[in-house]
């Protein structure tokens, strides 16, 4: 008679486990209070984007003199660090906000992924109406282009110790005169045990 | 009794200087809000603003470390159009350290020309 009960028991109890209500929560990414860690996180990024676009607008090098919208193309952002990541998580806030400045329009067209240019290409197929084909000719060469790399260094600092820095680098250069318009650095460095991996 | 009827008059005083105090204590610049984690370690020694040719605004804050001790804070700048708060990266918590007593400037610039007013805020870490 009693074998029903514990089963009962038992299959609630795996119920509870198994929703895994007891481990999961959504951070607030407004009011973080989680430990840090020894590889690159969210924060990290975000602290990094507002950093550098600050003191890109700071500069004055992304206003143009004349007025208007410099062109910005995005070029090659080369992660020398042992973590595997999409360097978009941190280029695209820059240019989200270099965007929303008013000071900068961002080019796709050098994009490998955009369809721009492959676009052109379907003046001979039949399939489309000529007319509605975007023309050959049209899209606007960028003016600056944003590139850069980001560094790891680990040191040992003692046999349970380990310190890991970042170094962000971004540059801002002229494409007409090759002339680096601004360079910044964002520094990140992390101390912890040397037990503890970055990727 | 009047002597007595003073005193009662006086704390009750102090203590909603003390009360409203806690809530929000300000150096009389409604831009300017230190919470209340930070309001015994620092203190507004200035805040002004520039405009740059291309029409961004930078704003300049003095902080003093009231203690004679080593302190960390975070500030954020939340830049506003026509009265409307404008979302950006730049307007999160950053952190700012001080020695015992050091002054600190801190410089911020609006992420666009049309953000023409700021409120700063400052808080304990």
């Amino acid at each position: 008679m009693k074998t029903p009960a514990i089963g009962l028991s038992a299959l609630a109890a795996a119920l509870v486990l198994g929703s895994g209500c007891a481990s999961t929560e959504v951070v607030d990414l407004k009011n973080d209070r989680g430990p840090a860690v020894m590889g690159l996180d969210y924060r990290d990024f975000d602290n990094a984007a507002q950093d550098a676009v600050s003191k890109m607008l700071a500069s004055g090098a992304a206003a143009k003199p004349q007025g208007g919208r410099y062109v910005l193309a995005v070029g090659r952002i080369l992660n020398k660090t042992t973590q595997s990541f999409d360097t978009d998580q941190l280029v695209r806030k820059i240019t989200i906000e270099l965007r929303n400045s008013g000071k900068v329009v961002v080019t796709k067209a050098l994009d490998q992924n955009s369809m721009i240019r492959g676009v052109r290409d379907l003046k001979d197929d039949d399939l489309f109406n000529k007319d509605t084909v975007a023309e050959s000719g049209t899209v606007i060469a960028p003016e600056l282009e944003l590139k850069g790399k980001i560094i790891e260094r680990n040191l040992q600092i003692s046999s349970r110790k380990k310190q890991t820095e970042y170094y962000l680098q971004l540059e801002l250069n002229d494409i007409k005169s090759g002339l680096a318009y601004w360079e910044g650095e964002t520094q990140i460095v992390k101390r912890g045990s040397a037990k503890s991996v970055n990727w | 009794m009047k002597f007595r009827r003073t005193c009662i008059h006086a704390a009750a005083l102090a203590a909603i200087a003390l009360a409203s105090g806690c809530a929000s204590p300000r150096v009389g610049d409604p831009r300017i809000e230190i919470l209340p984690s930070a309001a015994r370690k620092v203190a507004v020694l200035s805040v002004g603003y520039t405009d740059a040719k291309d029409g961004a605004r930078s704003v300049q804050l003095a902080l003093r470390n009231r203690t004679g001790f080593y302190q960390r804070l975070q500030y954020k700048v939340v830049w506003f159009a026509d009265g409307v708060e404008y979302d950006s990266i730049l307007s999160k918590w950053k952190t700012a350290s001080l020695q015992g007593r050091e002054v600190l400037d801190i410089v911020e610039t609006a992420p666009n020309a049309k953000l023409d007013s700021f409120r700063i805020q400052i808080k304990g870490e």
